[in-house]
C-alpha cells in the first residue's frame, strides 16, 4: 500500500505539474481539494484521466469522484479495491 | 482630425535579451541552428504561482510580456486587448492531437485542450487583469499581427485610449519537422548573423511574444508614433513599388525623408529577391537595417520589427548589429519605414515616427 501511495504521489506531481513539490510533502490524509493541495475542478478531470491511463480504472459516475479524490489515502484504497476485484 | 497613436509600453520575450533589461541589444546572441527559441524570463515575477503550473510555455511568455507592456506604460487595465498569431498555442495543439491518436480518442487531458486555441492568450491576459473590454485574436498567417495593429488603430480613431496589442508565435518540434520538409528552413547549419550571405533556400525558424501598449496620449513613456500600416498580399514588383509610393504619399513623405529602412529580410534567396531588385534600389541612399537574424522568421515577426523601430525612435540610436552595411543613420532619427514580408506572400509596410 505504501508503495502504491508513493507511486500515486509521483504520478500526481507529474500530471498536475506541481513544480517544486516532492512526494514527501504530500500528506496522505490531507484533503486534495480546497485546503491541503489546493486542487480545483480541472485537476479533478486530470485525476480521472490519470486513473484511466495508469490503472485502467474508469470512474463511470463523476459524483463518485468527490469521495475517491478526498485524499491520497482514499485514492490509493480505491485503486487497491479495484485491482483486487 | 486623425487621432495620433503612440507606443507607450513594450514587453518582448524573444531569442535575444529583450526582457527585463535596460540596454537595447547591447549583448546580441548569435545562433547557429535553423531552429531558435526565446529566452525564458522569470515568469514567477509576473504570474501567480497557483496559475503558472497549468500554463504552457507560450502562455507564460505572452502573459508576462503583456503585463510588462502595461507596466511599462503605467496602465493597469487597457480598453481593448488584440492579439495576432499564426500558429497559436501550437505546442498544446500538437500535444492534444497526439494524445487523441495515441489513446484512440479516449483519456484526453483537459488542460492541453483548453490551452490549444489561438485565443487562449488574449483571454488569459483579460482574465488576469480583469478586463471585460473588446478582446480579439487575429489568425491571418503572415498578416496576423498587422491586422491586430490595424484593428487597434481603427478602435483608437473611435475613441479607445489604451489598447494592448501583441504578436506571438512559438516554435514546436513537430511543426518544424513538417515545414522543414517543404523547404521553409535552411538545410545547412547557418550562423545567424551571416544569414544573408548564405544565398540558399529557407530561413531560420524563430519565435517570440511581442506586446505593446498603444495609447492616444503622448507622455514620458512614449517610444514613438505609429503613423500607418499597409498590407499587400502576394504583390508583384510593380504592385509593391506602387503600394510603397502611395503609402509614402498618403503620409506626406518622400523616400529622402526616411531615416532608416528596416527590412524583414529572412535570408531565403528565393524570397528576398523582391527586396533586392526593387525597393532596395529605390532606397539605395537610405541606411538599411534588418532584424530576422536576431529573432528568426515566423508569422508575427513583424511585431519584433516594430519593437526594434520603437526602441530606435526613443533612444535615437540603432545598434550596429541592426545595420546591414554598417552605415549609421543620421540624427535625429525621425521616420522609420519598416517593410516586412512573410515568405514573399504577406508584405507589409509600417511607418513609425519619433
Amino acid at each position: 500500500m505504501e508503495d502504491l501511495k508513493l507511486k500515486l504521489k509521483e504520478q500526481i506531481i507529474e500530471a498536475l505539474n506541481l513544480e517544486g513539490m516532492s512526494p514527501a510533502e504530500i500528506d496522505d490524509a490531507a484533503p486534495m481539494f480546497g485546503e491541503g493541495l489546493g486542487l480545483d475542478s480541472i485537476d479533478a478531470l486530470e485525476l480521472i484521466v490519470l486513473l484511466e491511463k495508469n490503472y485502467s480504472i474508469r470512474i463511470e459516475d463523476p459524483k463518485d469522484g468527490r469521495a475517491i479524490f478526498e485524499s491520497i489515502n482514499t485514492m490509493a484504497a480505491y485503486i487497491q479495491s479495484k485491482q483486487i476485484a | 482630425m486623425k487621432q495620433p497613436i503612440y507606443i507607450n509600453g513594450l514587453g518582448v520575450i524573444s531569442p535575444q535579451k529583450t526582457f527585463d533589461v535596460e540596454g537595447f541589444l547591447t549583448e546580441p546572441i548569435e545562433y547557429h541552428e535553423n531552429y531558435i527559441l526565446a529566452l525564458d524570463a522569470a515568469y514567477k515575477e509576473y504570474i501567480n504561482p497557483v496559475q503558472i503550473r497549468r500554463m504552457s510555455r507560450i502562455l507564460k511568455m505572452t502573459l508576462s510580456a503583456a503585463k510588462k507592456a502595461m507596466q511599462d506604460a503605467g496602465i493597469e487595465k487597457p480598453d481593448a486587448i488584440i492579439a495576432g498569431s499564426g500558429y497559436g498555442c501550437i505546442d498544446d495543439t500538437e500535444k492534444f492531437l497526439l494524445n487523441m491518436l495515441d489513446n484512440k480518442e479516449m483519456m484526453l487531458n483537459p488542460t492541453a485542450f483548453m490551452q490549444s486555441t489561438h485565443n487562449s492568450v488574449a483571454g488569459m491576459v483579460a482574465l488576469n487583469v480583469k478586463c471585460n473590454a473588446y478582446n480579439f485574436t487575429y489568425v491571418h498567417r503572415g498578416f496576423s499581427f498587422e491586422t491586430s495593429l490595424l484593428d487597434a488603430m481603427m478602435w483608437m480613431q473611435e475613441g479607445k485610449e489604451n489598447v494592448l496589442i501583441g504578436g506571438f508565435d512559438e516554435n514546436s518540434v513537430n511543426h518544424h519537422t513538417v515545414t522543414n520538409k517543404i523547404d521553409f528552413w535552411k538545410k545547412e547549419k547557418v550562423d545567424a548573423f551571416d544569414l544573408l550571405k548564405t544565398k540558399t533556400i529557407g530561413s531560420i525558424s524563430g519565435e517570440g511574444a511581442n506586446f505593446m501598449l498603444l495609447s492616444s496620449n503622448k507622455n514620458e513613456h512614449t517610444y514613438g508614433e505609429v503613423k500607418d500600416v499597409k498590407m499587400c498580399y502576394k504583390p508583384n514588383e510593380e504592385e509593391l513599388l506602387e503600394a510603397l509610393s502611395k503609402f509614402l504619399k498618403k503620409n506626406n513623405l518622400e523616400i529622402k525623408d526616411i531615416d532608416i529602412y528596416l527590412t524583414g529580410l529572412n535570408g531565403d534567396v528565393t524570397q528576398d529577391r523582391i527586396y533586392y531588385r526593387s525597393i532596395n534600389e529605390l532606397m539605395k541612399d537610405t541606411p538599411v537595417a534588418w532584424f530576422k537574424h536576431l529573432c528568426g522568421d515566423y508569422y508575427t515577426a513583424g511585431s519584433f520589427g516594430l519593437w526594434v523601430a520603437a526602441q530606435i525612435c526613443k533612444r535615437q540610436e540603432a545598434p550596429a548589429i541592426l545595420m546591414l552595411d554598417g552605415a549609421s543613420p543620421k540624427k535625429p532619427i525621425k521616420n522609420i519605414l519598416l517593410y516586412n514580408h512573410y515568405r514573399n506572400i504577406n508584405h507589409s509596410f509600417y511607418l513609425i515616427q519619433s
